[in-house]
């Protein structure tokens, strides 16, 4: 399906980068690298010369710590979208948030995408992005209240249950008023997930494709792939790396990424090997 | 065409690129300029004087892969003649692409094809000019591309059908159909060189000719 976020429309075959910018002190993976503004401003056009298409732009890490209201969640980013909207007309900015609240003032900066990591737990939320048009990303947590790690979750079936809740959230944002073709899927690894229910995530993921929302996947660095590989955050690339071409040969649409250029390359590769992109340019054997 | 005077014949050479089949497309084309050339040249031999009769429509040479056309549309025909499927395969695709429909060159030789009918030659030069060309460099080979091209400047149809069918297998040219469908160019002029240049090593050339 061809994805509209906001202002800004991409084929069937495109696969988009978003990028993670960070506006937090905390952090798991850059620690507050980008936590002064112009560092995060910095940032923002690193990845735009790397190639990301979306930027991911949060005030709020996702681990438990110091709480964070509305006020100060619009102070760290809704600014900071807007400086960005007017650098970058033709970037697609994305702002992580569950709060209703933070989301319409971000949208009135120009953002054209909420990416609800907590999985509709404000449902307000999906009144914001019907009300300016924004996309919205509808991901599964199994219920986790925002900012908490999981603990003890089962399911009998994780995809199966992570597909009839983002699934469910979606079409609740198509009712409220979302465009269809900006609402996308993510079935969020780590978030209400061991390693386990991550891994068989990423192996079943052909299955949330399969339902004909776009897939937006967020793989990197995060503890599943650390658990996995037995290794800090910072040694993880090579993994997150497998695990993205495992998504892309799958069909994901949208990787959410710390490293975008080492991320375009193994993603371009596999869906090429899966038949879905072209190569980019062939002479070998075919003079 | 007045007076009564036999149609004149439009005759093209392109290179057979595979490249240039629409099942190896990359996002960037690698043979753009070459692509761009050899449709015009392939445009300007359909757009010759009218088929002498209906239009025959024989059994086309595409396979269902590159097949443009639909059972039952008339087209004009262009005879291709290729050393070998895949050259065949690339002649097939220019001239579906620009409209028409390729058929094979009749058994009797390719000039005993209707007078109207354009021929599309399918062959090139050597690939082994350089280093990194596809056989490596062979030491002869610009030299043989140098004789080569002169020849076809020339429409010299002697020379052509004299060619070193040794020395060409040696620097990995595909003159085979230069050699035997020369006599169709007997008579004929140079209208045009479209393009002649060996980007990959090869030596490539799309010429017209009118006969």
């Amino acid at each position: 399906m061809t994805l509209r976020l906001g202002r800004h429309s991409f084929a069937d075959d495109r696969i988009l980068m978003m990028a993670i910018v960070n506006r937090t002190p905390d952090s798991f993976f850059d620690q507050g690298a980008t936590w002064a503004e112009d560092k995060a401003f910095d940032r923002v056009a690193q990845v735009v010369e790397e190639g990301a298409e979306i930027v991911d732009i949060g005030g709020i890490k996702a681990a438990p710590g110091v709480e964070i209201d509305a006020a100060e969640e619009i102070r760290r980013v809704a600014g900071f979208v807007g400086r960005v909207r007017s650098a970058y007309p033709e970037l697609v900015i994305s702002v992580d948030t569950w709060r209703g609240e933070v989301g319409r003032v971000v949208c009135s900066e120009g953002a054209d995408v909420l990416n609800d990591a907590w999985g509709g737990a404000d449902p307000t939320l999906i009144e914001a992005a019907a009300e300016y048009g924004a996309g919205i990303i509808c991901t599964h947590t199994g219920g986790a209240t925002p900012r908490t790690r999981p603990y003890r979750i089962e399911y009998d079936d994780v995809v199966a249950a992570a597909i009839a809740d983002t699934v469910d959230y979606a079409s609740r944002a198509v009712a409220a008023g979302v465009p269809r073709e900006g609402v996308v899927i993510d079935p969020a690894h780590d978030f209400g997930k061991n390693t386990f229910h991550s891994l068989e995530v990423t192996r079943r993921l052909d299955e949330f494709v399969a339902t004909g929302w776009p897939v937006l996947v967020s793989l990197s660095n995060k503890d599943f792939v650390g658990e996995t590989l037995d290794l800090p955050v910072g040694e993880r690339l090579l993994g997150t790396l497998a695990a993205s071409a495992l998504c892309a040969a799958a069909g994901a649409r949208i990787f959410r990424v710390h490293q975008v250029s080492e991320t375009r390359q193994v993603v371009d590769m596999a869906a090429t090997i899966a038949g879905r992109r072209l190569p980019k340019r062939a002479i070998r054997g075919l003079q | 065409m007045s007076g009564g005077q036999p149609p004149t014949r439009r005759i093209v050479l392109v290179p057979g690129v595979l490249a240039l089949l629409s099942q190896y497309a990359g996002i960037e084309d690698p043979v753009a300029d070459l692509r761009a050339a050899a449709r015009e040249a392939v445009t300007w031999a359909l757009n010759g004087p009218a088929q002498a009769g209906p239009a025959l429509n024989g059994p086309a040479l595409t396979g269902p892969a590159e097949a443009l056309t639909q059972p039952g549309e008339q087209f004009p025909e262009v005879a291709v003649v290729a050393s070998c499927d895949s050259a065949r395969r690339v002649g097939a695709y220019l001239v579906e692409s620009a409209g028409g429909l390729a058929v094979p060159a009749p058994a009797g030789g390719v000039t005993s094809a209707p007078q109207s009918r354009p021929i599309l030659l399918v062959g090139n030069g050597s690939a082994t000019r350089t280093e990194k060309a596809p056989g490596h460099l062979h030491p002869q080979a610009a030299a043989f591309d140098d004789r080569l091209d002169a020849l076809l400047r020339a429409a010299d149809h002697a020379g052509l059908a004299a060619l070193d069918r040794a020395l060409a297998a040696e620097v990995w040219a595909d003159v085979a159909v230069l050699i035997e469908a020369a006599e169709c160019l007997r008579g004929a002029e140079l209208v045009g060189v479209d393009y002649a240049d060996d980007p990959f090593g090869v030596c490539y050339r799309v010429m017209r000719w009118q006969a």
